[in-house]
């Protein structure tokens, strides 16, 4: 038997079953999440040994970024989601590498379903349980934002100039926040593709 | 079918599309409209007046307004399980098929039985119920609330589920503006021009606000064709969103706005996938509040038979709807806003017999109005009389004695109350304007700004410069650069008002809150009787506590106030505005959370995997859990939950406890912020080990219990219970960010990563030997009682396993990602198979912690020190930690204090329940006899009779003796041994071997 999966496989219509889906959803599994915290008063070391080793300036607001093997999502002060393509045990790895007395990592590569979503009405669907301004001249490529969507803490970063948003949700709320957002996107209709990643 | 004209349908104009018309049907009978009607306007082009029965006295009703603030019309809008009661006619739109009824009445509209409740008036005013249904006391739940609720209430909801679904969103914005008459239509042009984002939602389902029932031009069109073009600009821009059918209803704090936004009510069914109404949550940097005004109508005698309506609403009835509301029509009014309602009903038409204006000397100007073959009577009308609709007036003149008029129709006009419901929702009250004669906005909340009509700025010219004004200075507070736009030409119009309150020629029964039945009289002995501020009036009279929320009685109500207190209205002040503006369904407010999916369901990882063998669920916190595996032919939870027992008990069984709450730490000071949350030491707690802990409240009561595991050096795992999982962690981060923010700690919730599964019974090694990778050696010396490691099993899954236990049996807890969560499952099974491993649920699970005298959420209430639960010994003397101080107080550490005692019945047949109350034998069961209580309560299969766990007065002390567990809620008595807590293996042999 395979491991759990959250959406069936197969692609599927929901809502609206005619004309153009307002809504695309897809389940993204990647190697493996952590969350990262920086260790008391080592914030400048972490963001400079992150920068010496991987190139990249760890966020410090609400922001993504992009590695090459990893991505640091910002999800509150000295506190970062990394999402990587390395396995859970690699990803720990290369952590210690970089940061190992600097920061302390913890795998919650099973604690957060994340899904893709896009499509013309997404933002529309979103509003019915964010209370995130998304409109480009407030939330742009790269942004961060937490909060709770329909009632289910969720974490949510744009990923791309176009509307396209990647969402982390509590694995055990994952059904929920599903109903939930089958019935937000049921006027537009909604499409779910395979998963990727 | 019905052809043809309705009789009362003005043969042209109205922003009614003649091309499409519509069937309806009110009481039963079919009546034709028109697309762009509301039912009221329909009702009225079909000359119907009578069209509802007051609340208390069943008087006949008809329509006051063409608004909102209807008091009157209030009908139930279509049938079945979509019946929607008291919905005001004036906003309901007219849609093909559209179903109604009068209500309050029977056995029909004409003819209403209760409306002789009309005779015993007299008893039905002010503090009646007060009075009446004082006593006898015992009268109270069998004759005067039946009696009440009988009489109470006025249109019927519907008794099935509503079909149809409800939705919220949110939405943001720069410039909200609430209203799109002429203020708020050049305010959102002005914005939008300026290129910010703007919002303009108006709860009508045309833009235009008072434009749309006016003959008055602008820029040199008509009215609702200035307005259609200015929207038309509007809905290009991409900038601006345009909200119709939306009543702001609320203003929050930090901008919040709420708002209704009606998708489908215009409609018989929606349409698939659309929502029937959706709840806004709008966040706005500014506000232009462009709310407009609402007529006041004028105090007579029986001013509240069908045929008295306001001014405005007959021109709006006329103009906008081309409805005539009546053939021969007076005018009774004390401003010049009145005398353009004669001038519009002539226009149109109509019989205009006279204009009532009690203003002596009025300008040449305004008279020059005066329509052709209509009388000017310089007087008041003392009261109105009809049966069922209005027959006649009395007027009373100075020097000239009285007269009688005979109308159909009575326009009323007292002037106009600027609509600033929104501007006080913040507490401010609003100012009384002597020479407006009307309430304007006090202090307004942050970011908003008001305009036309609702500041009180009532001609056309005067609005359309305000909102320009309006959105210039939001813009300006945004920092945005503006151009104001051209003002289009008015024409002129004339506000003089003589404001006319109670006067002393009134006869007659004279309403002053129309919805709620309150009258001249009922105000003037509630002020006899005391009830002299505002505020306290409106709670013993009722008044403008209906549906309307008194938006065409307050301002009358607060004048006779003033005039029986002999002081100014700005003295009496108002009483509070509270949200909502206007009724909000409640199936808004819940929107997508109801029934299923009232609250977000948490689901085990592994939660598929017990669907699949069976179980049955039962809601724990937010968590579903599985209660128990019945197998074909096992009678009920009780056979089912015995067999899992005996399993665990006898051979192995398997239990997913995802669900307790895990929280990993590191850092240096990880042990050291332990040290302070636990109550026991934790200092010697080696790597590869875990321990029981207590945590206490700050005020030294237990909090939680659970294990702590040292995973490695700075590396710790903590459990608590499911029911505290969040609780715990917040408890931590509050003691890590406010108490002791120096510690270099890191710790996450690791709950939802991990899937733990506990693996128990005495053939629980020989199963799970078989799922490790061979390399790991689970015998007593390489991993024992209280170990716990990382480990991989057999297929490579990582995993962690302790060797804690919940049941009391040798026992693992084995963790794995989630993800492997149903795989792992399997794989125990399969290696169980041969033991003849069963899956356990939350009451086997239950059984044995009872078995074991084990606490758990029942026992951890809040109420109970940790000597209670008889884990005193576990406070550490030799540290610090949370509870420490407090747990020593000597209500706490008091002798006598009820504490953790097993029960067992002394008639082993006999079953125990728990919430019963432990009294002594020959006492009375009185709460001044009760000695402690049951907890918790279980059937042992292997000692084979009920047990139980609870506390009891001195309870340690107290093995042996016999009680009784008496509950009176249940109607059981039980008489009970007191015995040690731990009912098998006390001295945890078993655990060990």
């Amino acid at each position: 038997m395979s491991d759990t999966t959250y959406l069936s496989v197969a692609p599927r219509r929901f809502g609206r079953p005619d004309g153009a889906p307002g809504l695309i959803v897809r389940e993204v599994r990647v190697g493996s999440l952590a969350t990262l915290m920086a260790r008391r008063g080592q914030g400048p070391a972490l963001a400079a040994a992150v920068r010496r080793e991987l190139g990249v300036e760890l966020p410090q607001r609400p922001r993504v970024a992009h590695a090459a093997s990893l991505s640091f999502i910002w999800s509150g002060p000295g506190h970062w989601l990394v999402q990587s393509g390395l396995d859970p045990d690699a990803l720990a790895q290369r952590l210690d590498a970089v940061c190992a007395d600097l920061a302390s990592a913890f795998d919650q590569s099973d604690s957060r379903v994340l899904v893709d979503l896009d499509g013309p009405r997404v933002r529309e669907v979103l509003a019915k349980g964010f209370a995130v301004d998304l409109d480009a001249a407030a939330f742009e490529e790269g942004a961060v934002a937490l909060g709770l969507m329909s009632h289910v803490g969720v974490q949510l970063w744009q990923m791309g100039t176009a509307p396209a948003y990647r969402i982390a949700i509590a694995r055990g709320y994952f059904g929920s926040w599903m109903r939930w957002l089958e019935a937000s996107a049921a006027e537009y209709g909604g499409l779910q593709l395979p998963m990727s990643g | 079918m019905i052809t043809g004209t309705p009789r009362a349908r003005l043969a042209s104009g109205g922003l009614i599309d003649r091309s499409r018309p519509l069937q309806f049907r009110f009481d039963g009978v079919s009546y034709a409209g028109y697309w762009g009607d509301t039912l009221a306007s329909a009702l009225v082009a079909n000359d119907l007046s009578l069209l509802g029965r007051s609340f208390k006295y069943h008087r006949p009703r008809g329509l006051l307004s063409a608004g909102s603030e209807e008091p009157n019309a209030l009908v139930e809008l279509r049938g079945g399980a979509r019946r929607e009661p008291n919905t005001r006619a004036t906003v309901a739109e007219l849609y093909d098929g559209l179903e109604a009824c009068s209500q309050n009445r029977w056995p029909s509209l004409r003819f209403d039985a209760l409306a002789a409740s009309r005779l015993l008036a007299p008893l039905f005013a002010a503090g009646f119920y007060y009075k009446t249904f004082m006593w006898p006391a015992s009268f109270w739940e069998k004759v005067y609330e039946p009696l009440i609720r009988r009489a109470a209430g006025l249109g019927r909801a519907a008794s099935e589920a509503d079909p149809d679904g409800y939705e919220r969103a949110h939405a943001f914005c720069d410039v909200l503006v609430v209203g799109a008459g002429p203020a708020g239509l050049m305010a959102a042009l002005t914005a939008a021009r300026a290129g910010v984002r703007v919002i303009l939602a108006d709860e009508d389902f045309r833009f235009g606000g008072r434009v749309l029932s006016e003959r008055r031009s602008i820029g040199g069109r008509p009215g609702y064709a200035w307005a259609d073009d200015l929207v038309a600009e509007l809905g290009s821009l991409s900038n601006v969103r345009l909200m119709a059918r939306t009543s702001v209803f609320g203003c929050y704090d930090q901008g919040v706005y709420g708002a209704v936004e009606r998708v489908s009510d215009h409609l018989a069914v929606p349409p698939p996938f659309e929502p029937r109404q959706r709840l806004w949550h709008v966040v706005a940097r500014r506000c232009v509040l462009a709310s407009g005004a609402i007529e006041r109508p004028l105090l007579f005698g029986n001013n509240d038979l069908p045929g008295v309506m306001l001014a405005g609403a007959v021109r709006a009835y006329v103009n906008r709807y081309a409805a005539l509301p009546g053939r021969r029509v007076v005018v009774y009014t004390c401003g010049d806003d009145g005398w353009t309602t004669a001038a519009d009903l002539s226009a149109a038409g109509a019989e205009v017999v006279a204009i009532v204006d009690p203003r002596a000397n009025l300008p040449a100007t305004l008279r020059a109005r005066l329509p052709a073959g209509t009388e000017l009577v310089t007087g008041v009308v003392s009261q109105a009389r009809g049966g069922r609709t209005l027959r006649s007036i009395e007027i009373a003149r100075d020097g000239h004695g009285g007269a009688r008029l005979y109308c159909d129709l009575l326009a009323v006009s007292g002037g106009w109350s600027p609509s600033v419901h929104l501007t006080s929702h913040h507490g401010a009250r609003p100012r009384w304007d002597e020479a407006l004669a009307a309430f304007v906005p006090g202090e307004l909340p942050p970011g908003m700004g008001v305009a036309g009509a609702a500041a009180g700025q009532l001609s056309t010219g005067q609005a359309l410069a305000a909102g320009v004004r309006a959105a210039l200075d939001a813009l300006a507070a945004l920092g945005r650069r503006a151009v104001a736009p051209e003002l289009p030409a008015t024409e002129p119009e004339g506000a003089a008002l003589q404001p006319l309150w109670r006067h002393a020629r009134l006869r007659g029964k004279c309403f002053v809150d129309l919805q709620n039945d309150v009258t001249l009289a009922d105000i003037e002995l509630a002020e006899r009787e005391g009830y002299r501020a505002a505020e306290h009036l409106k709670r013993y009279t009722t008044l403008g506590m209906a549906t309307d929320q008194g938006k065409t009685s307050s301002v009358n109500a607060l004048a006779v106030l003033a005039g029986l207190r002999n002081q100014s209205i700005a003295v009496t002040g108002t009483t509070s505005f509270r949200p909502p503006y206007t009724p909000v369904a409640i199936g808004a407010l819940a929107g997508h959370h109801r029934g299923r999916d009232f609250k977000p369901t948490r689901l085990p990882a592994a939660h598929a995997w017990a669907v699949a063998h069976g179980a049955v669920f039962m809601e724990t916190g937010p968590w579903l859990r599985a209660q128990y595996f019945p197998h074909p032919g096992e009678a009920d939870w009780f056979a089912a939950t015995n067999r899992e027992v005996t399993a665990v008990r006898t051979a192995v069984g398997l239990c997913d406890v995802s669900t307790l709450g895990k929280i990993e730490l590191k850092g240096a000071d990880a042990l050291a912020l332990l040290e302070r949350l636990y109550a026991n030491g934790l200092q010697s707690l080696a790597v590869g080990r875990c321990r029981y802990g207590l945590m206490l409240r700050e005020d030294g009561f237990v909090m939680d219990d659970g294990t702590v595991s040292r995973l490695g050096e700075q590396h710790y795992l903590v459990t608590t219970t499911t029911a505290n999982a969040v609780l715990v962690y917040q408890h931590m981060q509050y003691c890590h960010q406010v108490l002791w923010p120096e510690f270099d700690v890191q710790f996450a919730s690791v709950t939802e990563q991990w899937a733990q599964f506990a693996i128990a019974g005495p053939r629980s090694r020989e199963v799970l030997q078989r799922v490790l990778a061979p390399h790991h050696d689970l015998c007593n010396d390489a991993f024992p009682f209280m170990a716990a490691a990382q480990m991989q099993l057999a297929d490579g899954t990582r995993a962690r396993l302790y060797r804690i236990s919940f049941s009391g049996e040798l026992a693992y807890e084995l963790a794995v990602p989630a993800r492997a969560a149903v795989r792992v499952l399997e794989m125990v099974m399969r290696a169980g198979a041969g033991n003849g491993i069963a899956p356990y649920g939350l009451e086997a699970l239950g059984a044995m912690r009872i078995e074991k005298g084990h606490v758990a959420g029942n026992e951890l209430n809040g109420q109970t020190t940790a000597a209670d639960l008889g884990l005193g010994r576990m406070l550490s003397t030799r540290k610090d930690f949370v509870g420490a101080v407090m747990a020593t107080r000597p209500g706490l550490t008091a002798t006598g204090r009820p504490r953790l005692v097993g029960l067992k019945p002394v008639d082993r047949s006999q079953r125990l329940g728990s919430g019963a109350h432990l009294i002594a034998p020959g006492r009375a069961v009185t709460a001044a006899h009760d000695e402690g209580y049951l907890t918790s309560a279980a059937h042992s299969p292997a000692l084979d009779h009920w047990i139980g766990l609870g506390f009891l007065r001195s309870g340690a002390q107290r093995h042996g003796e016999h009680l009784r567990a008496c509950s009176p809620v249940r109607g059981t008595e039980v008489l009970v041994e007191v015995c040690d807590p731990v009912f098998i293996d006390p001295t945890g042999a078993r655990l060990r071997v």
